[in-house]
């Protein structure tokens, strides 16, 4: 049976022996003889196999073995589908004990044609291993096996040496032939010498050695086939010279290759080399930040390129990536200025220019990056329509075409995609006008859904995490802005359940005590500003943020020392008693406050708190607690109180200020709310009505007589108003402060 | 019959020096080989008469003269020295004995000096001794056909060593022919002596005389190109740095590229002018530009070594400068860019 194979094998060897035969030279490049070749290729080894099996010191093995390697390579230099599985199956069959390793030393030539004819045989075989390189290091890269690793590894060893002895051999031929090109010799083999000592200058690491030659021959054959060749060559060495140089260089260096990618682009404006340099000055341009001129060198581009679309893409996303950091740096509330407005309209305007007639095929990581800055852009700007329009854009948009795997990108964009759909979703939340506001249930799911994914996404690595808590933070900011200028009580609920998912996110992907710390507060703070219309999204707000900064102190309960900041534990209980104050839990407010206070008595953030807690509950109707807001509550056993009150607070303030006058404005508010608190229990308590209004009114006396200018005019006009109330309520004429 | 064939063979022996001079040949430049029996050799003019009719030949006709019975390997050194393999020159005239007919002997004695000039010029020997002998062929010979090529790598081997006084002497002795071309060529020469010592008055009316030339033969208008190259570098170390590059650059495309000692004398003009400038990086890339493509011209390629090894190390190369010293070294023992302090 074994027989009767390889006998049908042999005979397809022959046969294809003979076929090969007949190929003319002029059909060698075709499609049909490629895979022909390809085909007997394979047909080859499987006989090389088979012999292997029978006889493996077999003469016609390594022969077979060198065919099919020679034929591999020459068809890996043409162009076509067939370059991957040429490239795989020179992999496969293996590539080392093959290889032309004969490389005699350099002979001594005795004139041009000669020095060029040896020349010439080294490039022929330096390409070769060139290709056997790039294959090699594909398949240890793919490897898992560590022997086989080892083994490609000293094949690689032994291509980069032959590779370095060609690059050295073939340059000096080249070089000796051209110190010996005849008198009126032929000029197209004397420069296509130069394009290849130039090419070879290149590949032994001296750009400068390309740019010389290259540069020189682009200029004498302007326009010509060589000439280009010559300048892509340059261009690339421009390229390896900026990436080595030290930034000071790279300037230098990037100025002077600007003038050469001009004349690229003006000298062969239709080859697709020139898009490199295009290329090249639009980026040059954009790290000068000169974006009239990188969009004039993007418009030199011939109509129709591909790349030019893209570099439409690259220069908006990189506009709008400005457009965010200066906008970033502006003051809270300040006027974009008109410059900035137009490096953003700018930005849509490229982006969008750069988008057309796009399709699924030509979306990479930096379309993505362009399709994400767009949408940001639209919703800031509260363009809704246009920013949904591309979030669900059936067959661009980023993050189902993560989802579906078509597309694989670096974290970062990754990240980038899932936060910029999970900034949409939440402005989806705020939108009243078609599906996006009816069907909130879904978008909150879908935010769900976003949040897991971005989690997934930033890995367990420290960057990822921090990058993850950044873009969290700054979705939570606009959130917040979002629920300050929403009108609609159900609007605002849904962007409060939003926010609390993402703090929760928060809280979760960190486990630094600040990040914890800021989420808990960050919700604390957004119900504090919520008036009465809006009860219901309150509470769910400050239940959250209770529950988070309960989180934190167990977590430091559990494991002391946790909380990593001066004052930590305090501040989480400050705002831990603010939440529960503003959810009614007056007591366990107190509690949490007590229980440092009573170790740390002195703590004027926490007096307040503990003062403004008792100020509420006295406000929420059990009316007694005014009187311990106003003169504190427990005993310390030393005399005096654990919780100061307003009084008490006033006290001590009038004391220290004399040594910190920073402590004025606390005094200022203290006394404030010494007459607010009688002025407010006075009217809660008919009984008693009197007696407060005039205590409350003798009271604002006597900050008057401490501190004549009442701690300066926003502060007169507050004192002034609240005595003009009390006067009103004592039935007295309301003239406030002017009464002497 | 036996003594009828003696007595011929008697008579050949004693016509044999007779028909050996009679077939001298000169090879024209343009023309056909004139054989026959050189009657007379001056510096100027070469008279052969050829089957018995004299003919004569200026010497800037000539592209050489190969005299009867001259060994095979005299005329394989001549092609040896017209490919620069001057080794290979060397061996074949190395095998050529004594030869009765002193002209022989004069052309072998002529043909070392321009091979010890050649590789001493090319960095393969010393100036020196290159001088000595190629003095002594001349002065062995003062009415040989090569008198005035003679000068000229006279002069190139003065001005290797730096000594342009003897090179103007030199120089100006091919100045005396009555050749245009070679008229062209000494003016030439001493403007690039005068331009070397930087007496720019001088080297622009050397330059300018050779510009003015009616000539407009291949050579003649080669020398006028490398004329323009040298009053460019007159206006350049005026410091008219950004005009000169602009003219530089129009000669690269105006002229022919195989021309490695234009191209060489273009490249490192625009070097001067950009390090002058400043601007370290296209200096650098302009002297490479000789170094890998024009480097055939040993004294022009020594320069741009020399000035690689400066310029380097400002484009944060410093090893690229040191290696680029150690070639200047290596390549031209003897040039006088090695001894610029």
């Amino acid at each position: 049976m074994g027989h009767e194979r390889t006998r049908q094998v042999r005979g397809r060897i022959e046969l294809i022996n003979k076929w090969e035969k007949q190929i003319r030279p002029d059909e060698r490049s075709s499609q049909d003889v490629i895979d022909f070749q390809l085909a007997a290729s394979r047909a080859r080894m499987e006989y090389v196999q088979q012999l292997q099996v029978k006889n493996s010191d077999d003469r016609n093995i390594s022969k077979l073995r060198k065919d099919v390697r020679e034929d591999l390579l020459r068809i890996i230099k043409i162009n076509g589908p067939h370059q991957q599985p040429a490239r795989e199956m020179l992999a496969q069959y293996g590539l080392g004990k093959e290889r032309t390793n004969e490389i005699v030393e350099v002979p001594k030539v005795k004139n041009f044609d000669e020095a060029i004819k040896e020349a010439a045989s080294r490039f022929e075989t330096l390409q070769n291993e060139l290709v056997t390189q790039s294959t090699l290091q594909e398949t240890l890269a793919k490897e898992t096996d560590e022997n086989k690793k080892k083994e490609i590894r000293d094949q690689l060893n032994g291509v980069n040496e032959t590779i370095n002895r060609l690059q050295e051999q073939s340059g000096e031929l080249y070089a000796t032939g051209l110190r010996m090109f005849p008198q009126g010799g032929e000029m197209a083999q004397l420069n296509d010498a130069r394009y290849r000592l130039a090419y070879i200058q290149l590949l032994r690491g001296n750009p400068r050695g390309a740019i010389a030659i290259g540069e020189f021959l682009s200029q004498t054959l302007a326009g010509d086939t060589t000439g280009l060749q010559a300048a892509t060559v340059a261009l690339a060495g421009y390229g390896k010279l900026i990436s080595d140089a030290d930034e000071e260089a790279q300037g230098r260096i990037a100025s002077q290759l600007q003038p050469f990618a001009e004349f690229m682009v003006a000298t062969w404006p239709e080859a697709s080399q020139t898009q490199m340099a295009a290329s090249t000055l639009v980026q040059l341009a954009m790290n000068a930040g000169d974006i009239d001129k990188a969009r004039a060198y993007i418009d030199k581009l011939p109509g129709g390129s591909g790349k030019a679309g893209s570099l439409k893409r690259d220069l908006g996303a990189r506009l709008a990536a400005e457009f965010f950091q200066e906008k970033f740096k502006l003051a809270e509330g300040a006027e974009m200025p008109a410059a900035l407005i137009s490096k953003r309209d700018a930005a849509i305007e490229v982006i969008e220019a750069g988008l057309k007639g796009v399709t699924k095929n030509d979306i990479d990581a930096r379309a993505i990056d362009a399709i994400n800055s767009l949408v940001r852009i639209y919703l800031s700007v509260g363009k809704l329509d246009q920013a949904f329009q591309w979030i669900n854009n059936k067959e661009l948009a980023p993050v189902p075409l993560l989802r579906s795997k078509a597309l694989t990108v670096e974290q970062v964009t990754k990240m980038d995609s899932y936060r910029t759909a999970l900034q949409a979703s939440i402005s989806m939340l705020s939108s009243t006008s078609g599906d996006a506001g009816q069907n909130s249930d879904a978008i909150l799911k879908e935010i769900e859904t976003l949040v897991a994914e971005l989690r997934e996404s930033a890995g367990s690595d420290s960057e990822g995490s921090k990058r993850l808590t950044a873009i969290f933070v700054s979705v939570a900011r606009e959130i917040q802005d979002m629920i300050d200028s929403a009108k609609s009580p159900q609007i605002k609920q849904k962007l409060a359940d939003g926010l609390v998912l993402l703090c929760k996110q928060v809280a979760t992907s960190s486990d630094e005590f600040n990040t914890r710390f800021w989420a808990g507060r960050e919700l604390s703070n957004v119900a504090a500003k919520l008036d009465a219309s809006s009860s219901k999204t309150k509470q769910t707000l400050v239940q959250e943020s209770a529950k988070l900064l309960q989180g934190i102190l167990e977590k430091e309960a559990e494991k002391p020392g946790w909380i990593d900041v001066p004052n930590g534990a305090m501040a989480v209980r400050v705002f831990l008693a603010q939440s529960m104050r503003q959810a009614g839990q007056f007591q366990e407010a107190i509690d949490q406050l007590t229980k440092v206070l009573t170790q740390k008595e002195a703590a004027l953030e926490l007096q307040v708190a503990a003062a403004e807690t008792y100020q509420a509950w006295g406000d929420s109707g059990s009316t007694e607690h005014y009187v311990q807001a106003l003169d504190g509550a427990l005993n310390n056993g030393k005399g005096g109180r654990v919780i100061w009150g307003w009084r008490g607070i006033s006290k001590v303030l009038q004391t220290a200020m004399a040594r910190d006058p920073s402590l004025k404005d606390s005094f200022v508010n203290a006394r404030y709310n010494v007459s607010t608190v009688l002025f407010r229990h006075a009217q809660a308590d008919a009984a008693k009505k009197d007696e407060l209004l005039g205590k409350a009114a003798r009271e604002i006396g006597s900050t008057r007589f401490l501190m004549p200018d009442m701690g300066g005019p926003e502060n007169m006009k507050k004192f002034d108003a609240l005595l003009k109330n009390i006067q009103k309520a004592q039935g007295k004429e309301p003239v406030g402060l002017s009464a002497k | 019959m036996y003594r009828q064939f003696l007595s011929l063979l008697c008579g050949m022996l004693v016509a044999a020096p007779c028909l050996a001079q009679d077939r001298d040949r000169v090879f024209l430049v343009k023309g056909v080989t004139a054989t026959g029996k050189i009657e007379s050799i001056t510096p100027n003019q070469v008279s052969i008469a050829v089957k018995g009719v004299p003919q004569k030949y200026a010497t800037n006709e000539i592209s050489k003269i190969v005299f009867d019975d001259e060994p095979s390997s005299i005329d394989n050194a001549r092609n040896f020295i017209n490919n620069r393999q001057y080794n290979q020159a060397e061996t074949e005239l190395s095998k050529v004995a004594e030869q009765k007919d002193e002209r022989i002997n004069k052309e072998v004695k002529y043909l070392k000096g321009v091979v010890a000039a050649k590789m001493a010029l090319s960095g393969m020997g010393n100036p020196m001794t290159a001088a000595g002998l190629l003095n002594s062929a001349l002065a062995a010979n003062p009415e040989s056909h090569h008198t005035y090529q003679g000068a000229e790598l006279m002069g190139d081997l003065a001005m290797s060593i730096g000594r342009s006084d003897m090179a103007v002497k030199y120089y100006s002795q091919v100045s005396q022919a009555p050749f245009p071309e070679l008229k062209a060529l000494a003016a030439y020469k001493l403007g690039d002596v005068a331009l070397t010592a930087n007496k720019l008055p001088d080297a622009r009316k050397q330059f300018e005389l050779l510009m003015s030339a009616k000539a407009t033969d291949a050579e003649t208008l080669r020398l006028k190109s490398l004329a323009e190259v040298g009053l460019t570098i007159c206006d350049a170390k005026e410091g008219k740095h950004k005009e000169a590059l602009a003219k530089l650059q129009e000669l690269v495309k105006t002229n022919d590229s195989t021309d490695q000692a234009l191209f060489a004398r273009i490249s490192n003009a625009m070097g001067l002018c950009y390090a002058a400038l400043g601007q370290n990086e296209q200096a650098a890339l302009a002297y490479l530009r000789t170094d890998l493509l024009f480097s055939s011209a040993p004294d022009l390629h020594a320069e741009a070594l020399y000035q690689l090894s400066l310029i380097l190390p400002k484009v944060n190369e410093p090893q690229e400068g040191v290696a680029a010293k150690n070639r200047l070294k290596t390549k031209y023992p003897a040039s006088s860019w090695n001894n610029i302090k």
